[in-house]
């Protein structure tokens, strides 16, 4: 319990330190915001105005504090283009990437450890052979190719799928494998060596010698061990899906928060930028305690060697 | 007695690549039922590819039968198909595996591990299988066996790890129980119960056990029939008093005269040549703070307390005791790899503890190790010349030639090829590799070597000649060596005086022999009396010591020993006996000295 608590303080730690250093980042960009919000052939007057009016003519700690104290009571500004509040437009943007990355994540964990079981399995056989140049393949292309491809052969060719928007469960297809095909690359390819690492533990020779049968030792013995390294694996990936769904987005022009990041940082619209950052390190963070938390029920021994 | 496993012809090949290079040739064995037959050979001989051949396990792991029968109840496992055989492991034959903290799978509790087996084998509910193996473990005497079913493995230690696996084995009532090195990763005194376990089990059950060792003494023990391995075939076969009595083939000669050899201090008063005390210790101690949880006061592991001891120019001081004694800490501490927490180290009678940068490296040249793991001691990417010759690139300002002049002398002085400078540590075998060490360990012409089970993983035959190579190194250039390792009798054989500790304190100081033939500590005694003998007509007419070596967080109030001392007094549960010097270069910290009573007997 306490263990938990621990890592909960760490947590926000972490979530506390990406949002100061996005501020000290976004700040310290070249370009004026006023100038730049407030268009061409203005006044200065006119955008000395809005600096004040936007508060950015104060200096940069009091800004900084300001934003940190808003946080705390869940204010998270106003968006400079449209003046809506922060937190809206993210939560407006936040279920489409959230069913993006869970199914891409899905998609790779569920591809992964098939591919992975049978590559170790046929191991140095033809199969394995084949799964290994996949997964290679996988890994080395990056996702906006194989999204291109993906619409390429299953719009445009076949006509199966949309290749574009959101909304419905054919939507969302194309794009999840096509985030999702680099994170299966990766855990076949761990799976494969972990199991064939697992199998050679000494309490393998024993389970045999006690006439267990070979599935048993598999499934049971062998891949619980392998699963350690993967579920590492798992919660970088999600680091690496959540940066990847800004090209996936744009990609197949979804909604979500990709994209928002990406219009965000076109208009220099502050607030939004900090605002998208900071759901996605927390994300992150996330994701990584419940990593964390899940090794210790998958392997007793973290939990007993701290005793 | 009938048969039960019938072994002819048997011969097993491991692949590589295309190849199937030959491991077992021809073997011919027989074990009837209720018999004990021991395998002994060194490593590689074919021991336990012969095993694994018999319960087929060999197919897993590269290897297959290239020919022979292996007749077991009127079958040929050699020509079954793996289902078929799956029948008969676990429930017919069964194993038991060299290291117990490897052989359970460490994310499973002990519980559902019985289960799992038992439940493979007979048609019970899970209950009633967790009820029978809570049965086992009480056959097994496992003290509270119910909440050790709950508990994983690694909070078991090994002694108990390797009755649980051996209550695992006997889940199915096996008829044949292959044991290959059960007890070798375990203390003189763990191995002495698991080896009175198997006995007994033995004469409850009427199983036969096929017992592999590379141990002699351990066959002697518990052997009716012993069974020699030399590359591959079985060179001789016979009853155990044929083969120690008796030995026919030069390799079980070989191996029953350096067993043989051990038996007797060779390092003998005579050939120390000077009285000089190079390095003393005075009342040194070290602990190590354990992870604590936060608001709970630190613990601590007191590796070393107090101890006192001197080694002298040109001697060799050996140091026993089970593991958890604190041998290697004391080890590191006298070479100043780990600093004391309190006490002083003195060196030529200067005290070193707490010394400059400059004179920690001084001490340093002249004060030189030697670990067990032969292999991850050697940097693998490193040439021999330059692995012995870092040291004198670190303490000298030698040429380029010079260092390999040195290297080649050093070379040669440890009977290696100087020519074999340019090759990498992989090139070599255990032995020779160990005399890699020694040569980097000697270099420098220190004064002082920390040998720590420096011998202990190597095969007998190697070890013998690795430990002639030390005493002439000791004869030629005046070194004197703390020599640690839990194999009682190399100790006997290259220490001029011995040390026993147990619990970081030792308990009895004295030379070799008169420590090995009068003991004065009822614990010396009691390890003594653990350690095998290949001596026929002083065995199994032993008391063996219970129980373990308590956690060194908590050592018991008093004596540490009391707890599994027969002769414990109240005295000893309540003071703890000081150091007191007995006749002659002895002393025993113990209320109640086995010297002196027998003394006092002897002069009535």
């Amino acid at each position: 319990m306490l263990y938990v608590l621990s890592r909960f303080g760490m947590a926000a730690g972490v979530i506390l330190g990406s949002v100061t250093l996005v501020f000290l980042i976004v700040n310290i960009l070249p370009g004026d915001v006023a100038t730049l919000l407030a268009g061409d052939d203005v006044p200065t007057e006119t955008v000395n105005q809005l600096r004040e009016k936007l508060g950015l003519d104060r200096p940069l700690i009091v800004q900084y504090l300001d934003y940190v104290a808003g946080l705390f009571q869940g204010d998270l500004g106003t968006s400079y283009a449209n003046s809506e509040p922060v937190l809206d437009r993210l939560l407006d943007n936040l279920g489409p990437t959230l069913a993006l990355t869970i199914s891409s994540m899905i998609v790779a964990i569920v591809l992964g450890l098939i591919l992975g079981i049978l590559s170790a399995v046929y191991q140095n056989k033809l199969l394995d052979g084949i799964i290994r140049v996949l997964s290679l393949v996988g890994v080395s292309t990056p996702n906006f190719w194989i999204g291109i491809l993906l619409i390429w052969i299953f719009s445009v060719q076949l006509h199966l799928l949309p290749s574009i928007g959101n909304g419905s469960f054919e939507q969302l297809i194309l794009p999840s494998i096509g985030l999702g095909i680099t994170g299966a690359g990766v855990i076949t390819r761990l799976i494969r060596n972990s199991i064939l690492e697992a199998s050679n533990e000494p309490f393998i020779r024993s389970l045999r010698g006690k006439g267990i049968g070979h599935r048993a030792i598999l499934f049971k013995h062998i891949l619980r061990h392998a699963l350690i390294p993967a579920v590492t694996m798992v919660g970088m990936i999600f680091g690496e899906m959540l940066a990847g769904s800004v090209v996936t987005e744009t990609v197949f022009s979804r909604q979500g928060l990709g994209r928002l990041i990406v219009d965000a940082i076109d208009q220099k619209d502050i607030p939004i930028i900090q605002g998208a950052i900071l759901f996605t390190a927390a994300f992150y963070v996330v994701i990584n305690m419940l990593v964390d938390i899940s090794y210790r029920l998958i392997d007793p021994r973290i939990r007993l060697n701290e005793k | 007695m009938r048969t039960l496993l019938e072994i002819r012809n048997l011969s097993v090949g491991i692949e590589r690549g295309k190849d199937v290079i030959p491991a077992v040739r021809n073997v011919n064995l027989d074990i009837r039922s209720g018999e004990i037959v021991c395998l002994v050979g060194g490593s590689g001989s074919g021991k336990t590819v012969t095993s694994l051949a018999v319960l087929r396990l060999i197919d897993y792991e590269g290897g297959r039968i290239t020919g022979g029968e292996i007749i077991f109840q009127e079958q040929d496992i050699a020509s079954l198909a793996q289902k078929e055989i799956s029948g008969i492991r676990g429930r017919k034959i069964a194993m038991v595996t060299q290291d117990p903290m490897t052989a359970l799978n460490p994310v499973f509790t002990i519980g559902n591990q019985f289960v799992e087996v038992i439940r493979k084998h007979k048609s019970v509910s899970r209950s009633e299988a967790w009820d029978e193996a809570i049965k086992l473990l009480e056959k097994v005497h496992i003290p509270e066996p119910a909440s050790r079913m709950k508990q994983y493995p690694l909070e078991l230690s090994g002694g108990m790890l390797q009755r649980v696996a051996i209550a695992l084995a006997l889940a199915c009532q096996p008829e044949l129980l292959i044991a290959d090195e059960p007890t070798t990763a375990l203390d003189v005194t763990i191995q002495a119960q698991i080896l009175n376990l198997l006995l007994e089990l033995r004469a409850e059950e009427g199983m036969s056990i096929l017992f592999i060792t590379h141990h002699l003494a351990v066959a002697a023990e518990i052997a009716d029939k012993v069974a020699v391995m030399h590359e591959g075939s079985i060179v001789e076969q016979g009853t155990v008093r044929e083969i120690f009595a008796f030995p026919g083939h030069w390799y079980t000669k070989t191996l029953v005269q350096s067993k043989r050899d051990l038996l007797t201090s060779s390092a003998s008063e005579e050939n120390r040549q000077d009285d000089e005390v190079i390095l003393e210790a005075e009342g040194i101690s070290k602990a190590f703070p354990l992870k604590s949880k936060p608001f709970q006061p630190k613990r601590y592991v007191q590796a070393v307390d107090e101890v006192s001891l001197y080694i002298r120019k040109g001697e060799t001081l050996g140091l026993v005791g089970e593991s958890g004694s604190g041998k290697s800490t004391l080890g590191k501490l006298l070479v100043s790899l780990q600093e004391a927490d309190s006490g002083q180290i003195l060196y030529r009678g200067k005290d070193v503890t707490g010394g400059t940068k400059r004179e920690k490296k001084e001490l340093r040249k002249n004060t030189q190790v030697v670990f067990q793991d032969t292999f991850s001691a050697l940097n693998p990417r490193w040439k021999v010349e330059d692995i012995i010759g870092e040291p004198l690139r670190v303490h000298t300002r030698l040429s380029k030639d010079e260092i390999r002049e040195r290297v080649e002398e050093v070379l040669q002085l440890v009977d290696l090829d100087p020519a074999s400078r340019t090759r990498y540590p992989h090139e070599f075998s255990g032995g020779q590799r160990q005399r890699i060490n020694i040569a980097r360990a000697i270099i420098l012409h220190p004064e002082f070597l920390l040998l720590d089970e420096a011998v202990s993983a190597l095969d007998l035959a190697v070890q013998s000649k690795v430990i002639d190579l030390l005493k002439k190194l000791q004869l030629e250039m005046g070194l004197s060596y703390v020599f640690i390792a839990h194999g009682l009798d190399v100790v006997r054989d290259i220490s001029h005086r011995i040390g026993v500790m147990y619990l970081g304190r030792i308990v009895e100081i004295a030379p070799a022999e008169e420590l090995f033939t009068r003991p004065a500590h009822p614990y010396t005694k009691a390890l003594l009396e653990a350690n095998p003998t290949i001596d026929l007509d002083r065995k199994r007419e032993r008391h063996v010591l219970h129980g373990e070596i308590p956690s060194p967080v908590n050592p018991p109030a008093g004596c540490h020993f009391h707890t599994r001392c027969l002769l414990a007094t109240e005295k000893c549960r309540s003071e703890a006996p000081a150091m007191e010097s007995l006749i002659g270069e002895r002393a025993v910290a113990c209320h109640y000295p086995l010297e002196k009573k027998e003394r006092v007997e002897l002069l009535r």
